[in-house]
Protein backbone atom coordinates (compact mmCIF):
# COMPACT_ATOMS: atom_id res chain seq x y z
CA UNK A 1 0.00 0.00 0.00
CA UNK A 2 1.90 3.74 -0.90
CA UNK A 3 2.59 5.39 1.91
CA UNK A 4 0.43 8.42 2.65
CA UNK A 5 2.08 11.66 1.62
CA UNK A 6 3.15 13.61 4.85
CA UNK A 7 2.90 10.68 6.48
CA UNK A 8 6.43 10.89 8.08
CA UNK A 9 8.21 13.75 7.39
CA UNK A 10 11.84 14.96 6.29
CA UNK A 11 13.91 17.53 8.95
CA UNK A 12 13.33 20.13 6.47
CA UNK A 13 9.26 19.27 6.64
CA UNK A 14 9.17 19.01 10.21
CA UNK A 15 10.98 22.50 10.84
CA UNK A 16 9.28 24.49 8.24
CA UNK A 17 6.22 23.83 9.68
CA UNK A 18 7.69 24.44 13.55
CA UNK A 19 8.23 27.48 12.08
CA UNK A 20 4.67 28.45 11.22
CA UNK A 21 3.51 27.60 14.91
CA UNK A 22 2.98 31.04 14.74
CA UNK A 23 1.99 33.82 11.71
CA UNK A 24 5.58 33.96 9.90
CA UNK A 25 6.43 34.82 6.88
CA UNK A 26 7.30 32.92 4.16
CA UNK A 27 10.85 34.44 3.21
CA UNK A 28 11.93 34.20 7.12
CA UNK A 29 11.42 30.71 7.13
CA UNK A 30 15.13 29.83 6.08
CA UNK A 31 16.61 32.01 8.46
CA UNK A 32 14.69 30.66 11.18
CA UNK A 33 14.91 27.16 10.50
CA UNK A 34 18.58 27.78 10.34
CA UNK A 35 18.31 29.76 13.91
CA UNK A 36 16.61 27.08 15.51
CA UNK A 37 18.98 24.35 14.30
CA UNK A 38 22.08 26.38 15.24
CA UNK A 39 22.99 25.95 11.36
CA UNK A 40 22.32 22.07 11.42
CA UNK A 41 19.10 21.85 9.12
CA UNK A 42 19.21 24.12 6.20
CA UNK A 43 16.49 24.44 3.68
CA UNK A 44 16.79 25.88 0.00
CA UNK A 45 14.77 28.46 -1.37
CA UNK A 46 13.94 25.69 -3.81
CA UNK A 47 12.79 23.44 -1.38
CA UNK A 48 11.02 25.99 0.60
CA UNK A 49 8.63 27.09 -2.29
CA UNK A 50 7.33 23.71 -3.18
CA UNK A 51 6.90 22.41 0.19
CA UNK A 52 5.07 25.57 1.15
CA UNK A 53 3.06 24.93 -2.15
CA UNK A 54 2.27 21.47 -0.91
CA UNK A 55 1.82 22.26 2.68
CA UNK A 56 -1.03 25.16 1.41
CA UNK A 57 -2.19 22.90 -0.90
CA UNK A 58 -2.51 19.93 1.85
CA UNK A 59 -4.31 22.14 3.74
CA UNK A 60 -1.29 22.13 6.40
CA UNK A 61 -0.95 25.60 6.00
CA UNK A 62 -3.31 28.70 5.58
CA UNK A 63 -2.31 32.14 4.05
CA UNK A 64 -2.63 34.65 6.17
CA UNK A 65 -1.59 37.83 4.83
CA UNK A 66 -0.12 39.12 1.48
CA UNK A 67 2.30 42.12 0.96
CA UNK A 68 2.94 42.44 -2.75
CA UNK A 69 5.50 39.35 -2.54
CA UNK A 70 6.37 38.63 0.85
CA UNK A 71 3.16 36.01 2.10
CA UNK A 72 2.84 34.81 5.54
CA UNK A 73 1.34 31.94 6.91
CA UNK A 74 -0.15 29.88 9.85
CA UNK A 75 -0.32 26.38 10.82
CA UNK A 76 -3.83 24.98 11.02
CA UNK A 77 -4.97 22.11 13.03
CA UNK A 78 -4.22 19.67 10.26
CA UNK A 79 -0.55 20.94 10.49
CA UNK A 80 -0.59 20.55 14.49
CA UNK A 81 -1.75 17.34 14.36
CA UNK A 82 1.01 16.25 11.36
CA UNK A 83 3.54 17.72 13.55
CA UNK A 84 2.36 15.84 17.00
CA UNK A 85 2.23 12.93 15.03
CA UNK A 86 6.02 13.13 13.92
CA UNK A 87 6.60 14.07 17.30
CA UNK A 88 4.86 10.84 18.79
CA UNK A 89 6.80 9.22 16.49
CA UNK A 90 10.43 10.27 17.24
CA UNK A 91 9.90 10.08 20.68
CA UNK A 92 8.78 6.56 20.38
CA UNK A 93 12.00 6.12 18.01
CA UNK A 94 14.20 7.64 20.72
CA UNK A 95 12.45 5.64 23.89
CA UNK A 96 13.19 2.33 21.77
CA UNK A 97 16.49 3.14 21.12
CA UNK A 98 16.91 4.14 24.80
CA UNK A 99 15.63 1.08 25.90
CA UNK A 100 16.95 -1.18 23.40
CA UNK A 101 20.45 0.24 22.50
CA UNK A 102 21.66 2.25 25.88
CA UNK A 103 19.94 0.42 28.34
CA UNK A 104 21.17 -2.79 27.07
CA UNK A 105 24.74 -1.47 26.72
CA UNK A 106 24.43 -0.12 30.48
CA UNK A 107 23.70 -3.86 31.72
CA UNK A 108 26.01 -5.79 29.72
CA UNK A 109 28.91 -3.19 31.26
CA UNK A 110 27.13 -4.23 35.57
CA UNK A 111 27.69 -8.27 34.00
CA UNK A 112 23.96 -8.71 33.67
CA UNK A 113 22.91 -12.49 34.00
CA UNK A 114 23.53 -14.79 30.26
CA UNK A 115 20.16 -15.87 30.63
CA UNK A 116 18.90 -11.77 30.37
CA UNK A 117 21.29 -11.38 27.22
CA UNK A 118 19.53 -13.50 25.85
CA UNK A 119 16.05 -11.85 25.90
CA UNK A 120 17.57 -9.29 23.59
CA UNK A 121 17.64 -9.60 20.46
CA UNK A 122 20.73 -10.78 18.51
CA UNK A 123 21.36 -7.49 16.74
CA UNK A 124 20.89 -5.79 19.80
CA UNK A 125 23.94 -7.57 21.41
CA UNK A 126 27.54 -6.31 21.89
CA UNK A 127 28.22 -3.53 19.94
CA UNK B 1 32.76 38.04 -32.96
CA UNK B 2 29.23 36.80 -32.48
CA UNK B 3 27.05 38.09 -29.30
CA UNK B 4 24.26 35.35 -29.60
CA UNK B 5 24.93 31.62 -29.75
CA UNK B 6 22.54 29.33 -30.85
CA UNK B 7 23.46 25.48 -29.78
CA UNK B 8 21.09 22.01 -30.17
CA UNK B 9 21.08 20.92 -26.67
CA UNK B 10 19.64 17.37 -26.29
CA UNK B 11 19.00 17.88 -22.04
CA UNK B 12 15.64 16.45 -20.62
CA UNK B 13 13.40 18.08 -18.02
CA UNK B 14 14.34 15.93 -15.71
CA UNK B 15 18.02 16.03 -15.81
CA UNK B 16 19.00 18.61 -14.10
CA UNK B 17 22.43 17.95 -12.92
CA UNK B 18 23.83 18.39 -16.59
CA UNK B 19 21.68 20.95 -17.32
CA UNK B 20 24.03 22.32 -14.26
CA UNK B 21 27.00 21.24 -14.91
CA UNK B 22 26.80 22.60 -18.61
CA UNK B 23 25.95 26.13 -17.64
CA UNK B 24 28.67 26.60 -15.57
CA UNK B 25 31.17 25.52 -18.44
CA UNK B 26 29.34 27.87 -20.49
CA UNK B 27 29.26 30.08 -18.68
CA UNK B 28 33.52 29.59 -17.73
CA UNK B 29 33.63 30.02 -21.38
CA UNK B 30 32.00 33.39 -21.52
CA UNK B 31 28.60 32.56 -22.37
CA UNK B 32 25.19 33.21 -20.80
CA UNK B 33 22.14 31.35 -21.38
CA UNK B 34 19.27 33.44 -22.05
CA UNK B 35 16.70 31.80 -23.09
CA UNK B 36 15.89 27.80 -23.54
CA UNK B 37 13.39 26.24 -26.05
CA UNK B 38 12.95 22.16 -26.77
CA UNK B 39 16.12 21.85 -28.40
CA UNK B 40 17.71 25.11 -29.22
CA UNK B 41 18.93 27.47 -26.73
CA UNK B 42 20.12 31.00 -27.08
CA UNK B 43 23.38 32.10 -25.37
CA UNK B 44 24.89 35.97 -25.39
CA UNK B 45 28.35 36.44 -24.76
CA UNK B 46 29.51 37.84 -21.07
CA UNK B 47 32.93 37.95 -19.37
CA UNK B 48 33.66 34.34 -18.91
CA UNK B 49 33.19 34.04 -14.99
CA UNK B 50 32.59 31.02 -12.52
CA UNK B 51 28.90 30.87 -12.10
CA UNK B 52 27.18 28.23 -10.21
CA UNK B 53 23.98 26.93 -11.79
CA UNK B 54 20.77 25.12 -9.76
CA UNK B 55 18.19 23.61 -11.33
CA UNK B 56 14.42 23.75 -9.36
CA UNK B 57 10.74 23.23 -10.77
CA UNK B 58 7.73 25.47 -10.34
CA UNK B 59 4.76 22.99 -11.00
CA UNK B 60 2.60 25.80 -12.10
CA UNK B 61 4.82 27.14 -14.82
CA UNK B 62 3.74 26.41 -18.31
CA UNK B 63 4.69 27.66 -22.12
CA UNK B 64 1.35 29.19 -22.27
CA UNK B 65 1.53 31.09 -18.97
CA UNK B 66 1.29 34.69 -20.48
CA UNK B 67 3.58 35.95 -17.61
CA UNK B 68 5.02 34.45 -14.36
CA UNK B 69 2.85 33.04 -11.94
CA UNK B 70 2.38 34.50 -8.31
CA UNK B 71 4.26 31.07 -7.67
CA UNK B 72 6.92 31.74 -9.61
CA UNK B 73 7.15 35.28 -8.48
CA UNK B 74 7.53 33.94 -5.05
CA UNK B 75 9.96 31.34 -5.65
CA UNK B 76 12.34 33.98 -7.34
CA UNK B 77 11.90 35.92 -4.46
CA UNK B 78 13.16 33.42 -2.20
CA UNK B 79 16.25 32.55 -4.32
CA UNK B 80 16.88 36.45 -4.45
CA UNK B 81 16.79 36.57 -1.07
CA UNK B 82 19.93 33.55 -1.25
CA UNK B 83 21.90 35.24 -4.04
CA UNK B 84 20.32 33.42 -6.69
CA UNK B 85 19.65 35.18 -9.87
CA UNK B 86 17.34 33.41 -12.54
CA UNK B 87 18.93 32.95 -15.91
CA UNK B 88 15.79 30.98 -18.09
CA UNK B 89 13.02 28.92 -17.40
CA UNK B 90 11.75 25.80 -19.45
CA UNK B 91 8.44 24.60 -19.02
CA UNK B 92 8.06 23.78 -15.29
CA UNK B 93 12.42 24.11 -15.22
CA UNK B 94 13.67 27.03 -13.45
CA UNK B 95 17.22 28.19 -14.06
CA UNK B 96 19.24 30.22 -11.59
CA UNK B 97 22.70 31.47 -11.07
CA UNK B 98 24.90 33.07 -8.65
CA UNK B 99 28.28 34.16 -7.88
CA UNK B 100 29.04 33.10 -4.35
CA UNK B 101 31.89 30.37 -3.79
CA UNK B 102 29.20 28.29 -1.26
CA UNK B 103 25.90 29.34 -1.85
CA UNK B 104 22.70 27.56 -0.34
CA UNK B 105 21.70 25.03 -2.30
CA UNK B 106 18.26 25.39 -4.09
CA UNK B 107 17.00 22.16 -3.30
CA UNK B 108 17.96 21.08 0.35
CA UNK B 109 15.82 17.86 0.15
CA UNK B 110 15.87 14.78 -2.16
CA UNK B 111 12.36 13.47 -1.71
CA UNK B 112 10.66 16.93 -2.10
CA UNK B 113 12.97 17.45 -5.33
CA UNK B 114 12.25 13.93 -6.64
CA UNK B 115 8.70 14.18 -5.83
CA UNK B 116 8.49 17.57 -7.73
CA UNK B 117 10.06 16.32 -10.57
CA UNK B 118 8.18 13.18 -11.25
CA UNK B 119 4.87 15.41 -11.07
CA UNK B 120 6.55 17.97 -13.90
CA UNK B 121 7.83 15.17 -16.25
CA UNK B 122 4.11 14.06 -15.76
CA UNK B 123 2.74 16.89 -16.96
CA UNK B 124 4.82 18.23 -19.64
CA UNK B 125 6.80 15.56 -20.74
CA UNK B 126 5.46 12.12 -20.90
CA UNK B 127 1.83 12.55 -22.11
CA UNK B 128 3.32 13.95 -25.27
CA UNK B 129 6.26 11.09 -25.42
CA UNK B 130 3.51 8.46 -24.92
CA UNK B 131 1.15 10.10 -27.89
CA UNK B 132 3.89 10.13 -30.37
CA UNK B 133 4.95 6.47 -29.25
CA UNK B 134 1.59 5.41 -29.66
CA UNK B 135 1.43 7.06 -33.43
CA UNK B 136 4.19 5.18 -34.42
CA UNK B 137 2.90 2.21 -33.26
CA UNK B 138 -0.08 2.66 -35.01
CA UNK B 139 1.81 3.83 -38.07
CA UNK B 140 3.91 0.12 -37.63
CA UNK B 141 0.67 -1.94 -37.46
CA UNK B 142 -0.13 0.17 -40.52
CA UNK B 143 2.52 -0.73 -42.41
CA UNK B 144 2.82 -4.79 -41.30
CA UNK B 145 -1.24 -4.57 -41.81
CA UNK B 146 -0.45 -3.06 -45.74
CA UNK B 147 2.68 -5.76 -46.07
CA UNK B 148 0.36 -8.45 -44.95
CA UNK B 149 -2.91 -7.54 -47.13
CA UNK B 150 -0.94 -6.37 -50.20
CA UNK B 151 2.53 -7.19 -49.97
CA UNK B 152 2.82 -6.71 -54.09
CA UNK B 153 2.02 -3.24 -54.08
CA UNK B 154 4.22 -2.80 -50.92
CA UNK B 155 6.98 -4.22 -51.92
CA UNK B 156 7.44 -2.83 -55.06
CA UNK B 157 7.00 0.94 -53.74
CA UNK B 158 10.22 2.40 -52.78
CA UNK B 159 8.54 5.28 -50.43
CA UNK B 160 6.88 2.31 -48.54
CA UNK B 161 9.68 0.39 -48.11
CA UNK B 162 11.44 3.61 -47.20
CA UNK B 163 9.19 4.67 -44.82
CA UNK B 164 9.17 0.97 -43.40
CA UNK B 165 13.03 1.60 -42.89
CA UNK B 166 12.64 4.87 -41.04
CA UNK B 167 10.08 3.70 -38.41
CA UNK B 168 12.07 1.42 -36.76
CA UNK B 169 15.04 4.69 -36.27
CA UNK B 170 11.76 6.80 -35.67
CA UNK B 171 10.86 4.47 -33.06
CA UNK B 172 14.16 4.07 -31.30
CA UNK B 173 14.70 8.17 -31.12
CA UNK B 174 11.14 8.15 -29.17
CA UNK B 175 12.02 5.57 -27.11
CA UNK B 176 15.29 6.95 -26.01
CA UNK B 177 14.55 9.41 -23.28
CA UNK B 178 11.36 7.91 -22.06
CA UNK B 179 13.37 4.71 -21.30
CA UNK B 180 16.28 7.49 -19.52
CA UNK B 181 13.43 8.98 -17.86
CA UNK B 182 12.11 5.25 -16.09
CA UNK B 183 15.48 4.26 -15.26
CA UNK B 184 16.44 7.58 -13.83
CA UNK B 185 13.18 8.03 -11.73
CA UNK B 186 13.50 4.34 -10.38
CA UNK B 187 17.12 4.69 -9.63
CA UNK B 188 16.45 7.32 -7.81
CA UNK B 189 13.78 6.26 -6.15
CA UNK B 190 15.34 3.93 -4.66
CA UNK B 191 18.52 5.79 -3.28
CA UNK B 192 16.18 8.63 -1.96
CA UNK B 193 14.05 5.58 -0.04
CA UNK B 194 17.67 4.82 1.36
CA UNK B 195 17.94 8.43 2.50
CA UNK B 196 20.65 9.32 -0.84
CA UNK B 197 20.06 11.64 -2.80
CA UNK B 198 18.58 11.19 -6.37
CA UNK B 199 20.89 9.08 -9.35
CA UNK B 200 22.96 10.60 -11.70
CA UNK B 201 21.65 10.42 -14.94
CA UNK B 202 24.69 10.09 -17.17
CA UNK B 203 24.71 11.92 -20.62
CA UNK B 204 24.44 8.29 -22.50
CA UNK B 205 20.49 9.00 -23.55
CA UNK B 206 21.75 12.67 -25.28
CA UNK B 207 24.59 10.48 -27.38
CA UNK B 208 22.22 8.34 -28.01
CA UNK B 209 19.88 11.04 -29.69
CA UNK B 210 21.97 13.28 -31.09
CA UNK B 211 22.82 9.97 -33.00
CA UNK B 212 19.93 8.93 -33.98
CA UNK B 213 18.99 12.21 -34.83
CA UNK B 214 21.97 12.44 -37.05
CA UNK B 215 21.10 9.25 -38.42
CA UNK B 216 17.32 10.15 -39.05
CA UNK B 217 18.33 13.54 -40.98
CA UNK B 218 20.92 11.91 -43.16
CA UNK B 219 18.04 9.08 -43.93
CA UNK B 220 15.65 12.52 -44.94
CA UNK B 221 16.73 12.63 -48.62
CA UNK B 222 16.71 8.94 -49.20
CA UNK B 223 12.77 8.49 -47.78
CA UNK B 224 12.21 11.65 -50.06
CA UNK B 225 14.08 10.45 -53.32
CA UNK B 226 12.98 7.33 -53.01
CA UNK B 227 9.62 7.09 -54.61
CA UNK B 228 8.58 8.07 -57.71
CA UNK B 229 8.46 12.28 -59.31
CA UNK B 230 5.30 12.30 -57.95
CA UNK B 231 5.40 10.57 -54.66
CA UNK B 232 8.56 12.64 -53.33
CA UNK B 233 6.62 16.17 -54.71
CA UNK B 234 3.81 14.50 -52.21
CA UNK B 235 6.13 13.70 -49.61
CA UNK B 236 7.79 17.06 -50.03
CA UNK B 237 4.55 19.06 -49.81
CA UNK B 238 3.34 16.40 -46.85
CA UNK B 239 6.95 18.15 -44.98
CA UNK B 240 6.32 21.65 -46.37
CA UNK B 241 3.21 21.46 -44.68
CA UNK B 242 3.75 20.00 -41.12
CA UNK B 243 6.65 22.75 -40.87
CA UNK B 244 4.35 25.28 -41.95
CA UNK B 245 1.88 24.70 -39.12
CA UNK B 246 4.59 24.11 -36.49
CA UNK B 247 5.49 27.88 -37.40
CA UNK B 248 2.08 29.10 -37.27
CA UNK B 249 1.29 27.44 -34.35
CA UNK B 250 4.39 28.78 -32.33
CA UNK B 251 3.15 32.17 -33.75
CA UNK B 252 -0.48 31.73 -32.24
CA UNK B 253 0.59 30.76 -29.40
CA UNK B 254 3.49 33.67 -28.81
CA UNK B 255 0.91 36.06 -29.65
CA UNK B 256 -1.78 35.34 -27.68
CA UNK B 257 0.99 35.00 -24.75
CA UNK B 258 1.48 38.55 -26.06
CA UNK B 259 -1.87 40.06 -25.55
CA UNK B 260 -1.98 37.98 -22.16
CA UNK B 261 -4.35 35.96 -22.61
CA UNK B 262 -4.45 33.14 -19.93
CA UNK B 263 -2.78 30.00 -20.27
CA UNK B 264 -5.92 27.62 -20.67
CA UNK B 265 -7.65 29.67 -23.51
CA UNK B 266 -4.11 29.75 -24.92
CA UNK B 267 -3.66 25.82 -24.78
CA UNK B 268 -7.36 26.09 -25.68
CA UNK B 269 -7.15 28.04 -29.08
CA UNK B 270 -3.79 26.99 -29.95
CA UNK B 271 -5.14 23.42 -30.10
CA UNK B 272 -8.16 23.82 -31.88
CA UNK B 273 -5.59 25.94 -34.67
CA UNK B 274 -3.69 23.11 -35.05
CA UNK B 275 -6.78 21.16 -35.06
CA UNK B 276 -8.18 23.48 -38.04
CA UNK B 277 -4.93 23.91 -40.12
CA UNK B 278 -4.11 20.19 -40.22
CA UNK B 279 -7.70 19.60 -41.25
CA UNK B 280 -7.43 21.97 -43.87
CA UNK B 281 -3.98 21.92 -45.29
CA UNK B 282 -3.95 18.11 -45.27
CA UNK B 283 -7.14 17.84 -46.37
CA UNK B 284 -6.23 19.70 -49.60
CA UNK B 285 -3.29 18.06 -50.16
CA UNK B 286 -5.25 14.65 -50.32
CA UNK B 287 -7.60 16.39 -52.58
CA UNK B 288 -5.14 17.34 -54.84
CA UNK B 289 -3.49 13.87 -55.14
CA UNK B 290 -6.94 12.69 -55.84
CA UNK B 291 -7.10 14.66 -58.55
CA UNK B 292 -4.21 13.70 -60.16
CA UNK B 293 -1.38 17.06 -59.34
CA UNK B 294 1.57 14.44 -58.09
CA UNK B 295 1.95 13.11 -61.32
CA UNK B 296 -0.24 9.71 -61.44
CA UNK B 297 -3.15 9.34 -58.90
CA UNK B 298 -1.68 6.36 -57.52
CA UNK B 299 2.03 7.43 -57.42
CA UNK B 300 3.05 5.45 -59.64
CA UNK B 301 4.84 6.18 -63.45
CA UNK B 302 3.64 5.97 -66.95
CA UNK B 303 4.07 2.75 -69.00
CA UNK B 304 2.66 1.20 -72.06
CA UNK B 305 0.22 -1.23 -71.21
CA UNK B 306 1.00 -4.95 -71.18
CA UNK B 307 -2.35 -6.68 -72.20
CA UNK B 308 -5.37 -4.92 -74.53
CA UNK B 309 -8.80 -6.24 -74.28
CA UNK B 310 -8.65 -6.65 -78.21
CA UNK B 311 -5.76 -9.28 -77.67
CA UNK B 312 -7.66 -11.23 -74.92
CA UNK B 313 -11.38 -11.72 -76.63
CA UNK B 314 -13.18 -10.56 -79.32
CA UNK B 315 -15.16 -7.12 -79.15
CA UNK B 316 -18.40 -5.83 -79.87
CA UNK B 317 -18.01 -3.12 -83.38
CA UNK B 318 -18.45 0.31 -81.94
CA UNK B 319 -17.04 -0.51 -77.95
CA UNK B 320 -14.60 1.77 -76.51
CA UNK B 321 -12.71 1.42 -74.00
CA UNK B 322 -10.57 3.67 -71.62
CA UNK B 323 -6.91 2.84 -70.84
CA UNK B 324 -5.51 2.66 -67.20
CA UNK B 325 -1.70 1.23 -66.86
CA UNK B 326 1.01 2.24 -64.22
CA UNK B 327 4.59 0.70 -62.85
CA UNK B 328 6.14 0.59 -59.90
CA UNK B 329 9.84 -0.09 -59.40
CA UNK B 330 12.10 -1.37 -56.12
CA UNK B 331 15.21 -3.04 -55.76
CA UNK B 332 12.53 -6.17 -54.36
CA UNK B 333 9.89 -5.92 -56.29
CA UNK B 334 8.49 -4.49 -59.86
CA UNK B 335 5.49 -3.78 -60.30
CA UNK B 336 2.73 -3.23 -63.26
CA UNK B 337 -1.17 -3.02 -63.16
CA UNK B 338 -3.35 -1.68 -65.61
CA UNK B 339 -6.36 -2.38 -67.80
CA UNK B 340 -9.04 -1.76 -69.69
CA UNK B 341 -12.33 -0.42 -68.95
CA UNK B 342 -15.67 -0.22 -71.76
CA UNK B 343 -17.00 3.21 -71.94
CA UNK B 344 -20.60 4.16 -70.59
CA UNK B 345 -23.12 2.35 -71.94
CA UNK B 346 -21.25 -1.35 -71.88
CA UNK B 347 -22.97 -3.16 -75.27
CA UNK B 348 -24.30 -6.14 -74.32
CA UNK B 349 -22.49 -9.23 -74.33
CA UNK B 350 -19.61 -7.57 -74.11
CA UNK B 351 -16.56 -7.43 -71.92
CA UNK B 352 -16.85 -4.81 -69.47
CA UNK B 353 -13.75 -4.42 -67.84
CA UNK B 354 -10.06 -6.19 -67.63
CA UNK B 355 -7.78 -6.08 -65.21
CA UNK B 356 -4.25 -7.08 -64.39
CA UNK B 357 -1.21 -6.91 -62.62
CA UNK B 358 2.46 -8.61 -63.29
CA UNK B 359 5.26 -8.24 -61.05
CA UNK B 360 8.57 -9.74 -60.80
CA UNK B 361 11.29 -10.02 -58.28
CA UNK B 362 15.14 -10.84 -58.13
CA UNK B 363 14.21 -13.48 -54.89
CA UNK B 364 11.98 -16.40 -55.61
CA UNK B 365 11.38 -17.01 -52.31
CA UNK B 366 10.41 -13.16 -51.99
CA UNK B 367 7.86 -13.91 -55.24
CA UNK B 368 6.71 -17.56 -53.43
CA UNK B 369 6.15 -15.43 -50.27
CA UNK B 370 3.99 -12.62 -52.09
CA UNK B 371 2.26 -14.79 -54.03
CA UNK B 372 1.61 -17.25 -51.25
CA UNK B 373 0.05 -14.16 -48.91
CA UNK B 374 -2.14 -13.38 -52.16
CA UNK B 375 -3.73 -16.79 -52.11
CA UNK B 376 -4.05 -17.02 -48.69
CA UNK B 377 -5.44 -13.66 -48.43
CA UNK B 378 -8.96 -14.51 -50.51
CA UNK B 379 -9.50 -17.65 -49.17
CA UNK B 380 -11.83 -18.48 -47.01
CA UNK B 381 -14.79 -21.07 -46.34
CA UNK B 382 -16.47 -20.75 -49.67
CA UNK B 383 -13.85 -19.30 -51.81
CA UNK B 384 -10.28 -20.28 -52.76
CA UNK B 385 -7.56 -20.38 -55.51
CA UNK B 386 -7.61 -23.90 -57.27
CA UNK B 387 -4.98 -25.10 -59.49
CA UNK B 388 -5.40 -25.60 -63.13
CA UNK B 389 -3.34 -26.88 -65.73
CA UNK B 390 -0.65 -24.52 -66.48
CA UNK B 391 0.45 -25.13 -69.89
CA UNK B 392 -2.38 -23.49 -71.93
CA UNK B 393 -1.21 -20.48 -70.07
CA UNK B 394 2.42 -20.87 -70.84
CA UNK B 395 2.71 -21.16 -67.08
CA UNK B 396 4.38 -22.90 -64.81
CA UNK B 397 2.23 -22.64 -62.02
CA UNK B 398 -1.75 -21.33 -62.93
CA UNK B 399 -4.72 -21.07 -60.04
CA UNK B 400 -8.10 -20.37 -60.98
CA UNK B 401 -10.47 -17.98 -58.58
CA UNK B 402 -13.73 -20.16 -56.90
CA UNK B 403 -16.13 -18.70 -55.08
CA UNK B 404 -19.45 -20.17 -53.26
CA UNK B 405 -18.22 -23.54 -55.96
CA UNK B 406 -18.34 -21.51 -58.92
CA UNK B 407 -15.24 -20.08 -61.09
CA UNK B 408 -14.59 -16.82 -61.10
CA UNK B 409 -12.60 -14.70 -64.26
CA UNK B 410 -9.90 -14.63 -62.08
CA UNK B 411 -6.76 -16.32 -62.50
CA UNK B 412 -3.10 -16.14 -60.94
CA UNK B 413 -0.09 -17.21 -63.38
CA UNK B 414 3.19 -17.80 -62.62
CA UNK B 415 6.31 -18.22 -64.74
CA UNK B 416 10.01 -18.19 -63.34
CA UNK B 417 10.58 -15.13 -61.39
CA UNK B 418 7.66 -13.44 -62.82
CA UNK B 419 3.54 -13.46 -61.58
CA UNK B 420 0.54 -11.67 -63.15
CA UNK B 421 -3.26 -11.94 -62.02
CA UNK B 422 -6.14 -11.55 -64.64
CA UNK B 423 -9.41 -10.77 -64.46
CA UNK B 424 -12.35 -10.39 -66.98
CA UNK B 425 -15.52 -8.62 -65.77
CA UNK B 426 -18.44 -9.14 -68.65
CA UNK B 427 -21.51 -6.88 -68.65
CA UNK B 428 -24.40 -8.75 -66.80
CA UNK B 429 -24.12 -11.87 -66.91
CA UNK B 430 -22.58 -12.85 -70.07
CA UNK B 431 -19.26 -14.33 -68.17
CA UNK B 432 -21.12 -16.83 -66.51
CA UNK B 433 -19.17 -19.97 -67.70
CA UNK B 434 -16.76 -18.64 -69.96
CA UNK B 435 -13.89 -20.18 -70.59
CA UNK B 436 -10.99 -18.17 -72.26
CA UNK B 437 -10.19 -20.72 -75.58
CA UNK B 438 -6.23 -22.36 -75.47
CA UNK B 439 -4.99 -19.57 -78.16
CA UNK B 440 -6.53 -16.84 -76.11
CA UNK B 441 -4.80 -18.01 -72.93
CA UNK B 442 -1.63 -18.55 -74.91
CA UNK B 443 -2.07 -14.93 -75.77
CA UNK B 444 -2.76 -13.88 -72.44
CA UNK B 445 0.28 -15.85 -70.40
CA UNK B 446 2.73 -14.17 -73.67
CA UNK B 447 1.04 -10.66 -72.80
CA UNK B 448 2.22 -10.76 -68.75
CA UNK B 449 4.34 -13.52 -68.17
CA UNK B 450 6.54 -11.96 -70.98
CA UNK B 451 7.48 -14.30 -74.29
Amino acid sequence: MPREKFQTLTEQMFYILLCFREERCGADVMAQVSAMTQGRVKVGPGTLYNLLEQFAAAGMIRETASEGRRRSYRLTERGREALQAEYQRLQAQTEDYRKFFLQGREETAAGAAPHQEARLSPCWQGN
Amino acid sequence: MKDVLRRMEWYELFDYAGVERHLSRMAAKGWRLESAGRYLWRYRRAEPARLTYAVTYAEDASLFQPEPTRGQRNLEELCAQCGWEKAAEWHQMQIFCTQQESPVPLETDERVRLAVLRRAMRRSFLPARLALLALIFLYLAQMAFLLRTSPVEFLSRNSLLAAAAALPLCLALALVSPCAYWLWSFRSGRSVRRGGPCAPCGPWYRWCTSALSALAAAFLPVLVLAGSPGEQAYLAAHLGIFLLILFLLIQVSGLLKREGIPRGANLFFTLAADVLLCCALFGLLRFAAAQGAFALPDGGEAAPPLLRAEQAVSLPQGQEYVQEHSAFRSPLMSLERGGETARFPPQPGSLERLWYKAWQSPYPSLLDWANRRLRENESSESSAYRPEDPSPWGAEEAYRFWQAGTPQNLWLLRRGNRAALVRFDWYETAGAGWEPAPAQKEIIGKQLLGG
